[in-house]
């Protein structure tokens, strides 16, 4: 769910006011020259990417101070976001100067307040709280100049009556504070925000022109207000064929990209999807292909997690230390209970676990135990969370411990037979649970799944990548993955060549001669045994392009040795030398 | 009967069935013939530990293994590798029928010792590091056993000790998982828990057998069976030149090229 805070900076403003002031506002920035505040500078990085939006909105006014957005009755008398502040005061029967929390006027006709994104980021935050009861994570829109929420409300629709009842009592909630809001409900991040900053009469066109010619046509001023509801819902699966008439302004991408779009005549979202995908890489940046990505949903978007006021935590402290690992091992169970209770209370699961260590000699030891699912279990958390400690030296004793969680919404459960414990196993949830502590004990990069990269040289031919990723997240990127791990359905074939490779590659390559020495005929030493070539095939030139930056240039020889061992050597063709690279075993 | 009393029954059968804990095993054939009629049930057990002794590295041991495992990958449940060496290279297994988003690989240390190592310098590193590693590398592997999330496993192991084979055992006797131990020929010394225990021999090729188009031959044999009588004789089995793919070797082919065999 994407909720949207209505024409924010505007609305942040005016919330400020007193309520007979609030109609004609208009919010500006504020000149380079001048200082920031205090909030200003703590939210560097953040203002700086404020900033810089504004300024690409509205390039023609870099110097001075800009209008950045104004009221619908400031709109009425002229004055337009973009406009510069002189010539918008110009406009204003009586223009007045003040900064947003001490407007000078008594009675202004339009308020020029100074922008504060890092209030208005503030305010957001705070917004969220209020919201925390209808869905476990509530992120920040991670755009610049954010004015939108982010609501994972996967599996809470029932709680409230479905998903629209949810809707209006989180708009009810939050109008009760004084936020103008709308939501757009839909099956990812990106669609439901798009939606979010879509005016209601661009979706009516297309449900007009799906209704056919010989429907009867209302008024347009019956249909807008039909249509600018507050509440956009869009079925599943049904998401991209709404996003179709949409202009490409709600694909989120860069400005700069969205100018090059518009030049090639690409304006609305079904033109953009149309365009071949391996094109793109050549026309837009990176930033607005991983933008198009999510919005096709090929890729996922997590929702980074406002961090809760109220956190899931327990903590531990003792005037009598605690030496022996057996000691610790108890209070970590104890307080991984205490979590899993609170998690139990809150209808949440949890996907990583922080526990601090506080030491006798005022040493810390930070122990992390990361899950690829959410978990609400304290045996199955203990049990990873004890995995991790044995692998830490504790050469001091332990005066308090403390321990934190990260909440995730909890997937849908499966009821399991009474007689047969067999009969229901999900075969991925049963690996996602050894997966869980393989990763814990060994390290993330132990578990790996593979993935074919379209490049010739052996060694980069398949790229290992980590099960559990660093920011371990329910998304259903994982979940898939899994699924196809254990589902012979899923068995997808990928066709890197025909020719074999051999099944042990060495991760460095063996120099078994130079460039004055053959192998095929003089043979070769590996572990101290001659190897005398008794036959051999090849040469296979594997090379890459000379713009390379480690360019390849190799001829591949399978031989086979008095041993009977069949080896994969090659020739470096530039510098002459001989390598071992891998064995067929 | 009355619908009551059929129902007590199935509940009573029912009740019975989910004591025993041992799961149902079935058996999947290697998908060659030749290979399945040297085995007991005409094919490898699920739940099963066994065992593939090679003479020494690049004598297709794993290969053979790798082909005997597609059988496994037709039932729910993933395929993993436990790479204590760090040298396998899924590349390889695309040509066969061994599809790469069901293959998930465990390499319990990015260094590379622990396994049944290919790699030169082995032998010199520290052994405290290498016992370390080898130990990761084998409760990595019992914990695999344990899970019925897993179809079947596949490790080079070069030192088990008894217990430590024994553990995985019965490990993958209750989980139904079935685990390939892919073990050096000093194995062949050593006591095995292992349901099934096979030797494979490279058979010394005429250069008119390797020379291209043809296929390079080995000798299977099954030297341990477990709780079964076991057949006598071996597999003789091809490994095609160009693809790598393992197949059966001709009754007219294995007679010109089987000079060095020790069948």
């Amino acid at each position: 769910m994407c909720l949207r805070f209505l024409n924010w900076p505007v609305q942040q403003a005016q919330r400020e006011l007193p309520a007979d002031r609030r109609s004609h506002v208009a919010v500006h920035t504020v000149q380079s020259s001048q200082t920031p505040d205090s909030s200003a500078r703590r939210h560097k990085a953040p203002v700086s990417a404020d900033q810089r939006l504004v300024r690409e909105l509205f390039s023609s006014v870099k110097g001075g101070p800009t209008v950045v957005a104004v009221s619908k009755d400031a709109w009425c008398a002229g004055v337009r976001p973009g406009m510069p502040l002189a010539e918008a005061r110009s406009m204003s029967t009586r223009p007045i100067q003040g900064t947003r929390r001490q407007p000078q006027s008594p009675d202004p006709e339009i308020q020029f307040l100074e922008w504060q994104p890092n209030d208005d980021r503030r305010v957001l935050q705070e917004a969220a709280e209020h919201t925390r009861r209808f869905a476990p994570v509530v992120g920040l829109d991670m755009m610049p100049v954010p004015d939108s929420l982010h609501l994972d409300i996967t599996g809470c629709g029932s709680l409230f009556g479905g998903e629209s009842s949810l809707a209006e009592q989180v708009i009810n909630c939050l109008a009760g504070r004084n936020f103008n809001c709308q939501v757009a409900i839909s099956d990812s991040v990106a669609t439901a925000w798009a939606f979010a900053h879509t005016e209601g009469h661009v979706l009516q066109h297309k449900v007009v022109r799906q209704r056919g010619r010989g429907h009867r046509v209302r008024g347009r001023h019956a249909e807008l207000s039909e249509w600018n509801l507050p509440i956009v819902i869009i079925p599943p699966g049904q998401a991209e064929s709404w996003l179709q008439p949409l202009v490409i302004d709600v694909a989120r991408i860069p400005i700069a990209d969205t100018l090059v779009l518009r030049q090639l005549g690409v304006v609305t979202i079904r033109q953009l999807l149309e365009l071949p995908e391996d094109d793109l890489p050549s026309r837009l940046s990176k930033a607005a292909i991983r933008r198009l990505r999510q919005l096709r949903g090929i890729e996922d978007e997590i929702i980074e997690a406002i961090p809760e006021a109220d956190p899931v935590q327990a903590s531990w402290v003792s005037e009598f230390p605690v030496s022996d690992r057996r000691g610790i091992c108890q209070v970590i169970e104890h307080l991984t209970e205490d979590i899993v209770a609170q998690l139990k209370r809150r209808h949440l699961g949890t996907v990583r676990l922080t526990c601090q260590l506080n030491q006798e000699g005022g040493n810390r030891i930070e122990l992390t135990a990361d899950v690829i699912r959410p978990l609400q279990s304290a045996s199955e958390l203990f049990a990873v969370l004890s995995l991790r400690l044995e692998s830490l030296p504790i050469h001091q004793a332990v005066m308090a411990i403390s321990m934190q969680s990260a909440v995730v919404p909890l997937p849908t459960a499966h009821q399991k037979d009474l007689f047969n414990a067999n009969l229901h196993i999900d075969p991925a949830e049963e690996l996602t649970a050894v997966v869980n502590r393989l990763s814990n004990r060994l390290g993330k990069e132990a578990v790996l799944t593979i993935h074919p990269v379209d490049n010739p040289v052996p060694e980069y031919a398949v790229e290992l990548r980590p099960l559990m990723t660093s920011q371990p997240d329910c998304s259903t990127h994982t979940d898939r993955q899994l699924a196809d791990l254990v589902t012979p359905d899923g068995m997808q074939s990928f066709d890197i060549g025909t020719a074999e490779r051999p099944l042990r590659l060495l991760s460095t390559a063996e120099c078994i001669g130079d460039a004055d020495t053959n192998p095929l005929t003089d043979g070769f030493v590996r572990n101290g045994q001659n190897c005398r070539v008794v036959d051999f095939t090849g040469p296979e030139r594997i090379e890459t392009q000379w713009w390379h930056e480690s360019a390849v240039h190799r001829d591949y020889y399978r031989v086979r040795t008095s041993e009977q061992a069949t080896y994969w050597i090659y020739r470096d063709t530039v510098q002459g030398a001989w390598f071992l690279h891998g064995i067929f075993d | 009967m009355s619908a009551t009393s059929a129902a007590l029954q199935t509940l009573r059968r029912q009740l019975v069935q989910s004591q025993s804990h041992s799961p149902c095993r079935t058996v999947v054939s290697t998908g060659l013939p030749s290979l399945d009629a040297l085995l007991p049930h005409a094919g490898l057990p699920s739940g099963s530990l066994i065992e593939w002794i090679s003479d020494g590295p690049g004598h297709r041991a794993s290969s053979i293994a790798f082909r005997c495992a597609i059988g496994f990958l037709h039932r729910p449940g993933a395929f993993v590798v436990v790479d204590g060496c760090g040298c396998f290279n899924p590349a390889a297994v695309c040509n066969t029928e061994i599809p790469l988003s069901r293959l998930l690989v465990v390499r319990p240390q990015g260094d590379r010792t622990g396994g049944y190592c290919c790699s030169a310098d082995s032998g010199s590193r520290d052994s405290q590091l290498q016992h370390r590693h080898r130990t990761e590398m084998l409760w990595a592997l019992e914990q695999l056993g344990r899970c019925s999330g897993v179809q079947i496993a596949v490790a080079w192991v070069d030192q088990l000790s008894s217990t430590a084979q024994r553990r995985l055992q019965l490990a993958v006797e209750t989980s139904g998982v079935t685990v390939f131990l892919i073990r050096p020929a000093a194995a062949l010394h050593q006591t095995s828990w292992a349901d099934l225990r096979f030797h494979v021999q490279l058979a010394h090729a005429t250069k008119s057998v390797f020379s291209v188009g043809d296929r390079s031959r080995f000798a299977v044999r099954l030297i341990r069976s477990k709780n079964a009588v076991q057949h006598n004789g071996c597999a003789w089995l091809g490994c095609h030149h160009e693809t790598g793919n393992v197949l059966e070797v001709s009754e007219l082919a294995r007679a010109t090229g089987t000079e060095g065999a020790a069948c």
